[in-house]
């Protein structure tokens, strides 16, 4: 393997553990502002909202404009199932599996 | 506490079982990322050495097109920093329940576990516990190990097919779609009250208002944009609420 890739692969490696662990690597004597401390109860749903969304909505970096986009349709599907099936707690199992019978069809035979 | 064996431990294997649907979606994600890093050109060493060190979807995909076209290493460090720059601020909620392990311990915990095994585990331990409580402190761990067994495993063995078997494995059917439906299912049972979908909602729209920001960089401020938001607006109804029980009160 040449060095180009080997440096680069390496790096990427050390990168993920300097993000992965950032506030993990200082012990105790280093705290956290105390708003952030708070704030951070909402960083799940933040986080998970902020990469989903851009990947439905977007392609290429520009806002779908029309409502027959197939992961838009799909997601759609999936966030009414999940409503009305709210008091049983569908698993993720099936909304995977509802989400991609709605998304595949669509996206393979109408080609969007 | 950690030295026994981790697969008989109940909190291990809760914390895998809790896992396990959104196995489907890490599996085909894994799978179209090995196959991206194949048909970018990475030979199989590389290709192996990057899904065994880097661990990481969103940088490895965004670095393939930098390696192919032999980007300085340093702008390929950058990008992969930027795009993983969730993550650090998903390390500073962990610090809160793994500060009383050794340090090495905390870094493998911090680089196994991913956006999934993240998620599943603050669902499941909303407030850490307190740092003389044994009992608790190793339940979380196991639980938090458990899951990140099941999200390595599953990624792994979908990137290794990807790899292997790249020529059989249909792309333009989209299948990758399937990660971002695991993330989205998780989300929804996330969504407990009415602060949280707000918080979801802002994060939605700055990540995409910004789409344009270089390194994926929409999704970080689109997170600190909705927390910072959503924690003004809970203290300030926290306070509202309290000076309203204590006029209610006044008035008795």
């Amino acid at each position: 393997m040449d060095t180009y890739y080997l440096l680069a692969i390496l790096g990427m490696a050390c990168m993920t553990v300097l993000t992965r662990a950032f506030f993990l690597f200082a012990n105790e004597s280093f705290k956290l502002p105390s708003w952030l401390d708070r704030a951070l109860t909402f960083a799940p749903i933040a986080a998970l909202s902020a990469v989903i969304t851009p990947e439905i909505f977007t392609s290429n970096h520009q806002l779908i404009p029309s409502l027959w986009n197939a992961k838009l349709l799909a997601s759609l599907g999936c966030i009414f199932y999940f409503y009305f099936k709210r008091r049983q707690n569908p698993s993720v199992l099936r909304i995977i599996v509802i989400g991609l019978a709605i998304y595949l069809p669509l996206h393979i035979y109408f080609q969007i | 506490m950690l030295q026994l064996n981790p697969f008989s431990n109940p909190h291990f294997r809760r914390g895998a079982v809790e896992l396990l649907p959104a196995c489907v979606g890490i599996f085909t994600w894994g799978l179209m990322t090995g196959v991206a890093m194949i048909n970018s050109g990475m030979d199989y060493s590389q290709s192996l050495l990057m899904t065994f060190c880097v661990f990481a979807g969103s940088s490895q995909l965004a670095a393939l097109p930098l390696l192919a076209s032999h980007a300085p290493i340093w702008v390929i460090l950058a990008t992969s920093f930027c795009v993983n720059l969730r993550f650090v601020v998903f390390s500073a909620h962990l610090r809160n329940y793994l500060i009383s392990h050794p340090r090495w311990r905390r870094v493998l915990f911090g680089y196994f576990t991913a956006d999934i095994s993240y998620v599943q585990f603050i669902k499941h331990f909303p407030t850490p516990s307190d740092s003389t409580d044994h009992l608790a402190l190793s339940e979380q761990a196991f639980f938090l190990s458990g899951s990140n067994a099941m999200n390595w495993s599953s990624w792994m063995s979908g990137s290794l097919l990807g790899i292997f078997l790249t020529q059989f494995i249909p792309t333009h059917w989209g299948l990758g779609f399937a990660g971002i439906l695991a993330l989205l299912g998780i989300s929804l049972s996330l969504v407990s009250s009415q602060l949280r979908l707000l918080s979801g909602a802002l994060a939605a729209v700055t990540a995409i208002y910004f789409i344009d920001l270089p390194f994926n960089l929409n999704v970080l401020l689109g997170i600190l944009v909705s927390i910072a938001i959503c924690d003004q607006l809970s203290f300030q109804l926290t306070k509202y609420q309290s000076l309203q029980n204590q006029s209610t009160e006044g008035e008795r």
